[in-house]
C-alpha cells in the first residue's frame, strides 16, 4: 500500500506542484544570494579601494613636500611594525624600476621582474595583482607624479574571506533550503489539494453505489471549494432524482397491479366459461378497456412521477390566460350543459404567464372536470384567474357536493378516493397530477371547501 | 395498396399485417432496420408502418436514408416513448405520423388510411354522404332521410370527421385531436359527451343506427 503510493507520488498533481514551488524557491534563493553577493562585494571593493586612497593621497603628498627620503623612512617604519593592515607600496621611475618596495607579510613572494615590465601609464589607473597562489590578490592603484610612479595597494584577503565565508553559508545552506523548499511545496500541494482528494475519494464511493457520498466545504471561498459546493449540489439532485425514479418503479409496479389483475381476471374468467361466442366478446371489449385504463395510468402516473422529480420537460411560453381558460371551457362545454351545470370564466383580459400550455392545460381540465363532475344538476362552475401579489392565482370554484375537511388533505395523494368519488369513473390521479405539474412550475396548491357547498380549488403560480 | 411493416417483435408484426391484408393491403415485412430499408429502396410502397427502437438501424436513420433518395413514401411512426419531443423528432426526420405504444389497431389504420387520402391529394368533396346521411359542406346543411339536423360547430366537425372516415374506426385520441386540437388524453368523458349529443341528433327515433361505438377502441359510422 505504502510503496504503491511512493510509486504513484511522482504522478500526482501534489508532487508536482511541489516541484515546483521548490524550484521557484530555489531560483528566488539563488538569485536573492547573487545580489547579496554582488552588492557585499562591491561595497567591500569599495571600502579597499577608499582606504588605498586615503593612503596613497598621504603618500603622494609627504613624496611632493618632503621628497623621496621622507617617503622612504615612512615606509621602513611601516615595515618595522609588521602591521597586518598594512599596504602595498612601491615606489617606481619613469622608467618602471622600482626604487624601494614594501609588501606586507604575508606576500612574501612576490615577481617584481613582471611587475617593471609594465610600461608607464600616463593617467591614474586601478588593477587587481592576483598572489602567487590566486586567493586573493592586491588592489592597487597606480598614481604617475612628476618622475614617479607611486602605487599603493590593498590586500584583498580580508574581503575575500568575507566573501568565501558567505559563499560557505550559501553552500551548507541550500541543502537544507531545498528541503525545505520541497517540504513546503509537498505540504502546500497537498493541503491545497485536499478538497480534491476528497472529491476523488467521494467519487470511488459513488462508484461503489454509495449515492450518499458528499465532501466536506473546505469554506475556503476559492475555486475548489466552489467546486465541491457544485458536487454536493450535483449528487443532492442525482440522489433525488434516483430515490424518485425508485419510487415511480415501485408506485407504478404498485398501482398497476390492480388493474392487471382485474385485466387478468376477465380473460381467466371468459376461458373458464363455457364456449359463449356473445359473452366471450363481451370479454374482450372489457379487456381491451381494461388495458386502456392501465394505459392511461401508466401515462398519469409516469406523468406525475416525472412532474415531482423534476424529470419532467416543460416548454415553457408566454401563454394568455383568459384564452387558455376558454379552451379548457370549450371542452367541457358539452359535458356541463348535458348535466345542467353552468360554467363561466372570468379572468382579467390581457393576463399573461410563462408556462407550459400543454400541462397547464392538462392541469385546468383536470380540475374543471372534477369541478363538473362533482356538481349537481342546476349548480356552476367558474373558473377565475387574476393577480395576487407577484403571483397569478387561478381559482376553479364549483357549487358542488364539497370535500369533508378530514379528507381533504388526503385529496392529493395517489389513488385517494374519498367516500363520495368512488361512485364516479376516474383513476384517482387527476388532482396528484395538478400538484405535481404546478409545483414544476414553482407554484402550489390550496383548496377551500365545504360539505354540501362546494369546493374552491386554487393555483398559484408564479408571474 | 402496398404496404410495408418494419417492426422487430413477431407478434405485433403478426397482428398488424393480418389486419392490414384483412382490409385489403399487401403487406411486406421486415424485422430490422435495414433489411426495411432494401426493401423501401427497391419497391415502391403506398406507405409504411416503422418501428423507432429496431435492431441494426433505428427508424429515425431508416426514414432519413429514405427521404434522402428521395423516396416520399408516406410513413407512420410507431413508438414506445410519448413525450412531445420524441414526436417532434420523428415528425422531424421526416415522418407523417407518430402513434405510440400500445396502439389500437384500428386507429393504425385509420391513420394509414388518412395519409394515403393525403397522398393520393383527392379533390376536396363539396358533400358527403352515407347511408340516408347528407352533409353540404359549403351550406353546412345536415340531413338525415330528408329532414334538417341543427348542429352546433363541434358536433359538426365530429360527424364531418365520422363521415370522413365513413366505414372506419376513429378513437378517442383522434377525435380529441381533431375537434379539440387536443394532443394527449385529459382523461375525461368529453368524447363520449359529444358522441352522444350528436347520436341523438342523428340517429334519435331513426329504425337504423348510423353512429356505433366499438368498446375500447372508438367510433364508428356504419349501417348495422
Amino acid at each position: 500500500m505504502f510503496s504503491k503510493t511512493i510509486k504513484k507520488l511522482p504522478k500526482t498533481v501534489g508532487f508536482r506542484l511541489a516541484l515546483w514551488y521548490m524550484a521557484v524557491f530555489i531560483v528566488s534563493v539563488v538569485l536573492l544570494f547573487t545580489l547579496g553577493y554582488l552588492l557585499l562585494s562591491n561595497s567591500l571593493r569599495k571600502q579597499d579601494r577608499l582606504a588605498v586612497q586615503i593612503k596613497s593621497k598621504e603618500l603622494s603628498e609627504l613624496l611632493q613636500t618632503e621628497g623621496v627620503e621622507a617617503l622612504e623612512r615612512e615606509v621602513r617604519m611601516t615595515r618595522k611594525f609588521k602591521r597586518p593592515d598594512a599596504f602595498f607600496i612601491r615606489l617606481a621611475g619613469r622608467d618602471n624600476r622600482t626604487f624601494f618596495l614594501l609588501l606586507p607579510y604575508q606576500w612574501a613572494e612576490f615577481d617584481i621582474k613582471d611587475w617593471e615590465a609594465r610600461s608607464w601609464r600616463a593617467e591614474e589607473t586601478w588593477f587587481v595583482l592576483p598572489a602567487k597562489d590566486r586567493n586573493y590578490g592586491l588592489e592597487i592603484v597606480s598614481i604617475p607624479l612628476d618622475d614617479y610612479l607611486l602605487q599603493v595597494g590593498k590586500s584583498t584577503e580580508e574581503r575575500q574571506k568575507v566573501l568565501l565565508s558567505f559563499r560557505k553559508l550559501f553552500s551548507v545552506g541550500v541543502a537544507p533550503l531545498l528541503l525545505f523548499g520541497l517540504g513546503t511545496g509537498l505540504f502546500l500541494g497537498r493541503r491545497a489539494l485536499r478538497p480534491v482528494r476528497q472529491l476523488t475519494q467521494a467519487f470511488r464511493a459513488i462508484a461503489d453505489g454509495r449515492l450518499d457520498a458528499r465532501v466536506t466545504d473546505p469554506k475556503s471561498g476559492d475555486e475548489l471549494a466552489e467546486l465541491v459546493q457544485l458536487f454536493n449540489r450535483m449528487m443532492t439532485r442525482i440522489e433525488i432524482l434516483i430515490a424518485g425514479m425508485h419510487a415511480t418503479l415501485d408506485n407504478v409496479a404498485h398501482d398497476l397491479r390492480t388493474p392487471m389483475t382485474r385485466l387478468r381476471g376477465i380473460a381467466e374468467m371468459a376461458l373458464n366459461a363455457r364456449p359463449d361466442l356473445e359473452k366471450s366478446r363481451e370479454a374482450l371489449a372489457d379487456a381491451l378497456e381494461e388495458s386502456e385504463r392501465i394505459l392511461a395510468m401508466l401515462n398519469t402516473l409516469m406523468d406525475i412521477s416525472e412532474a415531482e422529480t423534476g424529470a419532467m420537460k416543460l416548454e415553457f411560453q408566454f401563454v394568455d390566460l383568459s384564452r387558455l381558460v376558454r379552451e379548457v371551457l370549450d371542452l367541457y362545454e358539452f359535458t356541463a350543459e348535458e348535466k345542467n351545470v353552468r360554467l363561466d370564466a372570468q379572468v382579467a383580459q390581457g393576463l399573461g404567464l410563462q408556462v407550459d400550455p400543454i400541462r397547464l392545460r392538462q392541469v385546468l381540465a383536470n380540475l374543471v372536470d372534477n369541478a363538473v363532475k362533482y356538481t349537481n344538476p342546476g349548480g356552476g362552475v367558474t373558473v377565475r384567474g387574476r393577480v395576487e401579489g407577484n403571483e397569478i392565482a387561478i381559482e376553479v370554484e364549483d357549487t358542488g357536493i364539497g370535500i369533508a375537511s378530514a379528507e381533504i388533505p388526503k385529496i392529493w395523494e395517489r389513488l385517494y378516493r374519498g367516500d363520495q368519488s368512488r361512485s364516479q369513473k376516474g383513476l384517482g390521479l387527476g388532482l396528484s397530477l395538478v400538484k405535481a405539474v404546478v409545483n414544476a412550475h414553482q407554484g402550489r396548491v390550496e383548496v377551500t371547501s365545504e360539505l354540501g357547498k362546494g369546493s374552491c380549488f386554487r393555483i398559484y403560480l408564479p408571474q | 395498396m402496398r404496404l410495408l411493416l418494419v417492426e422487430d417483435d413477431p407478434k405485433i408484426t403478426a397482428f398488424v399485417a393480418k389486419g392490414f391484408r384483412e382490409a385489403g393491403f399487401a403487406v411486406d415485412t421486415a424485422a430490422d432496420g435495414e433489411q426495411g430499408l432494401d426493401l423501401a429502396l427497391g419497391q415502391a410502397y403506398d406507405a409504411a408502418v416503422l418501428d423507432i427502437m429496431l435492431p441494426k438501424m433505428d427508424g429515425l436513420a431508416v426514414i432519413e436514408k429514405l427521404r434522402k433518395q428521395k423516396i416520399n413514401t408516406p410513413v407512420i411512426i410507431l413508438s414506445a416513448k410519448r413525450s412531445v419531443d420524441d414526436r417532434i423528432k420523428g415528425l422531424q426526420a421526416g415522418g407523417d405520423d407518430y402513434l405510440t405504444k400500445p396502439f389500437s389497431f384500428s386507429e393504425l389504420l385509420a391513420r394509414v388510411q388518412a395519409l394515403l387520402r393525403r397522398a393520393h391529394g383527392r379533390s376536396e368533396p363539396v358533400r358527403l354522404e352515407w347511408a340516408d346521411l347528407s352533409m353540404d359542406l359549403i351550406t353546412r346543411e345536415v340531413l338525415r332521410g330528408g329532414s334538417r339536423i341543427d348542429l352546433q360547430p363541434r358536433e359538426f366537425t365530429l360527424l364531418e370527421y365520422l363521415l370522413r372516415n365513413a366505414g372506419r374506426v376513429v378513437s378517442k385520441t383522434m377525435i380529441l385531436e381533431h375537434v379539440w386540437d387536443y394532443n394527449f388524453d385529459p382523461q375525461t368523458n368529453v368524447v363520449d359527451v359529444l358522441v352522444h349529443r350528436l347520436r341523438a341528433k342523428v340517429d334519435r327515433d331513426m329504425g337504423r343506427k348510423l353512429i356505433h361505438t366499438l368498446r375500447g377502441v372508438g367510433y364508428v359510422l356504419k349501417n348495422d
